[in-house]
């Protein structure tokens, strides 16, 4: 089972994340090409249905629903064919019918646990342990929050978050230091990716749109090139080539957007839906990257498997 | 073989049965005599008030419905090779001529079947009998289908795709465990096959609009490959997440790909230019040589529903067979 410890700033939209994964994998695991085919965990059933159903009716997750959801079990499988985008998950011969169980696990707001993690606090039980323990660290980066490259020494809006997901990674090498995975694997998910400041992008001389997630080099280059300057420390660790335990692997990155419409007056924005391609409706969002993701925690769940 | 019924509320349950039954009776008393079936007196108390409701032009009551927590029926399908023995050996007993089955139709809450799910302990013991259902049958009431997102219709239709996935990974869940069981203990099961038959109810209301946006035609298609396409294409919009339990089955270890696809409708009376008052009146055929004053509706799919048991009788595994026949034993057995 690969685990995937979902970790975030507070409001960087780690519900709203796990909610648009689900409609990605309904959304392909509905349709008549095989590529993808899922099966959600009885358990994770009830919370995870009712986001989906809260998205599609273009509304964004309320606080009841935060409390209410802290993980997802998936068994994901490759299509009969073995040629889908999941093909990866089998052997090299052939992929047809081959699966692997992902967790995913919303542990809560980083800023909650990261005294403990300075304080050496060991984190034996509770939601937090599974971050600890996680294969997969997937660290959410709030796009709105993001900002260009200055002189002045002042710390910047993530400078706090920054600390933290540095914290954490102190924590996971204190806890795994005598056993436990051997490798970490670092994914970046730039969110609201669609709302970043354009001085943002220009400051970093970016496009405003990232390179194909196919090309994972130049990819890797553009979001660098936004979170050097946010989130230089958590940067910092994963250059680090020293022989502590557990390595780190090479990051990747992702970027989650969903449009949004304006509210009635005095009420939040609404999640913008869109015509889907079967005729329906689904949330205006990244989908691309969403399959794209899922399609790297394949590859991961199968050298993990290897 | 158990059979569970899922079906919102108002998505047209009772009405469904009714005319299965009421297929039943002309199905069963047609010329070629290849099927029969057989009610237990509780049941057949209950589809008697609703069938004679019905022909006389009335939907089921609530009343009526609130009676309903179990219905069975036992369909007798002719073998084969029987149909080419002359009659008289036909009408032997000791040539069994019927391959029988038990169609069970299941009426509880969703809760009380997450409750023995979580917990393993059944309120009411109905529950158990409804988890080792082999067919499971979706109602999908076309009558909610619509593209505008900002309707309730919409909304419910939501909340039923939750509702009907959740109960589908209820039963694969069951079934996984009790493949898991039987297996640790030695037995040699089959590997778990559910077969799910979607129901689309009320398709008569299903409107041109929606339709029009799905790029389908009026009218479901003959073909049965083209039949699935025509359902499934309704299904992928309306209860994706179902679809998508259902097509990711096999990942789970619990088959449910052979699904197959059904419509009901049956017409009510309208006058034209004018909404309908109070309750919608059945309209019913004419007198024929064939029979009449039954309600105008969709016959042949519900043969066709009938005759897709025909075939799923001939896959069941062994075990469940053996474990109806047990059952079937102890309850003639005297205390």
């Amino acid at each position: 089972m690969l685990l995937v410890a979902i970790v975030g700033d507070r409001d960087s939209g780690k519900t709203t994340f796990l909610g648009l994964l689900y409609a990605a994998l309904v959304s392909s695991g509905s349709d008549k090409e095989d590529d993808l085919r899922f099966h959600v965990a009885y358990e994770s059933l009830d919370e995870i249905t009712a986001l989906y159903q809260r998205l599609m009716s273009g509304g964004f997750p309320d606080s009841a629903t935060k409390e209410g959801i802290h993980e997802l079990r998936v068994e994901l499988g490759a299509g009969s064919s073995g040629h889908g985008f999941l093909s990866r998950l089998g052997s090299r011969k052939g992929a047809a019918g081959a699966s692997t169980t992902i967790r995913f696990t919303l542990p809560g707001n980083l800023d909650e646990a990261a005294q403990g993690f300075d304080q050496g606090s060991t984190f034996g039980t509770g939601p937090w342990r599974d971050a600890l323990d996680a294969d997969v660290l997937l660290l959410l980066a709030d796009s709105t929050k993001l900002a260009p490259k200055a002189e002045d020494p002042e710390p910047g809006p993530m400078a706090t978050y920054d600390g933290q997901i540095d914290s954490l990674f102190t924590a996971i090498r204190r806890w795994r230091a005598r056993g436990g995975r051997d490798v970490v694997h670092p994914v970046f998910v730039l969110s609201k990716f669609d709302s970043v400041a354009p001085a943002v992008l220009s400051a970093a001389e970016l496009e405003p749109t990232p390179p194909d997630a196919s090309k994972p080099s130049p990819r890797a280059a553009y979001a660098k090139a936004l979170l050097d300057p946010n989130l230089p420390r958590t940067l910092a660790t994963l250059r680090e080539t020293g022989k502590a335990r557990p390595r780190l692997a090479e990051a990747r990155f992702f970027f989650s957007s969903v449009h949004t419409k304006a509210g009635a007056p005095g009420q939040p924005a609404k999640v913008k839906l869109r015509g889907g391609g079967h005729g329906g409706w689904e949330p205006d969002y990244s989908k691309d990257e969403y399959l794209a993701l899922l399609e790297r925690l394949a590859e991961i769940a199968a050298e993990t498997k290897a | 073989m158990p059979c569970a019924l899922l079906g919102d509320r108002a998505s047209g349950k009772t009405t469904f049965l009714g005319l299965l039954y009421s297929a039943q009776v002309k199905y069963g008393t047609g010329v070629h005599d290849d099927f029969r079936f057989h009610a237990p007196m509780a049941s057949l108390n209950i589809m008697s008030a609703v069938y004679e409701g019905m022909k006389d032009a009335r939907f089921p009551s609530a009343t009526l419905k609130e009676e309903i927590t179990e219905l069975s029926f036992i369909f007798g399908y002719l073998r084969k090779v029987q149909g080419k023995l002359p009659y008289y050996i036909r009408q032997q007993n000791w040539s069994k001529p019927f391959s029988t089955l038990r169609f069970s139709a299941y009426d509880v809450s969703g809760e009380d079947i997450e409750e023995f799910i979580e917990s393993g302990i059944a309120s009411r013991p109905l529950i158990q009998q409804l988890l080792k259902s082999v067919v499971v049958v979706v109602l999908v009431d076309c009558s909610k289908m619509t593209t505008d997102i900002d309707t309730a219709p919409y909304k419910k239709m939501l909340r039923y795709d939750s509702t009907v996935a959740k109960l589908l990974v209820a039963f694969q869940t069951y079934k996984k465990q009790e493949y898991d069981r039987l297996k640790d203990s030695g037995v040699n099961p089959e590997a778990p096959m559910i077969y799910p038959a979607f129901v689309l109810s009320k398709f008569d209301t299903l409107r041109d609009d929606v339709l029009a946006r799905l790029g389908l035609h009026q009218g479901f298609p003959e073909d049965k490959r083209a039949r699935k396409e025509y359902a499934e294409a309704l299904l992928r919009v309306f209860v994706p997440q179902t679809l998508s339990q259902i097509r990711g089955g096999k990942v789970a270890g619990v088959s449910m790909d052979k699904a197959a696809y059904f419509l009901s409708w049956v017409r009510t009376e309208t006058q034209e230019g004018m909404e309908p008052v109070g309750q919608p009146r059945i309209v019913r055929t004419g007198f024929r040589p064939e029979g009449g004053g039954e309600p105008d509706f969709s016959y042949d799919e519900y043969v066709n529903f009938i005759e897709h048991f025909r075939h799923i009788a001939n896959k069941i595994p062994d075990e469940i067979l053996e474990a109806e026949k047990f059952q079937a034993q102890s309850l003639v057995r005297p205390n």
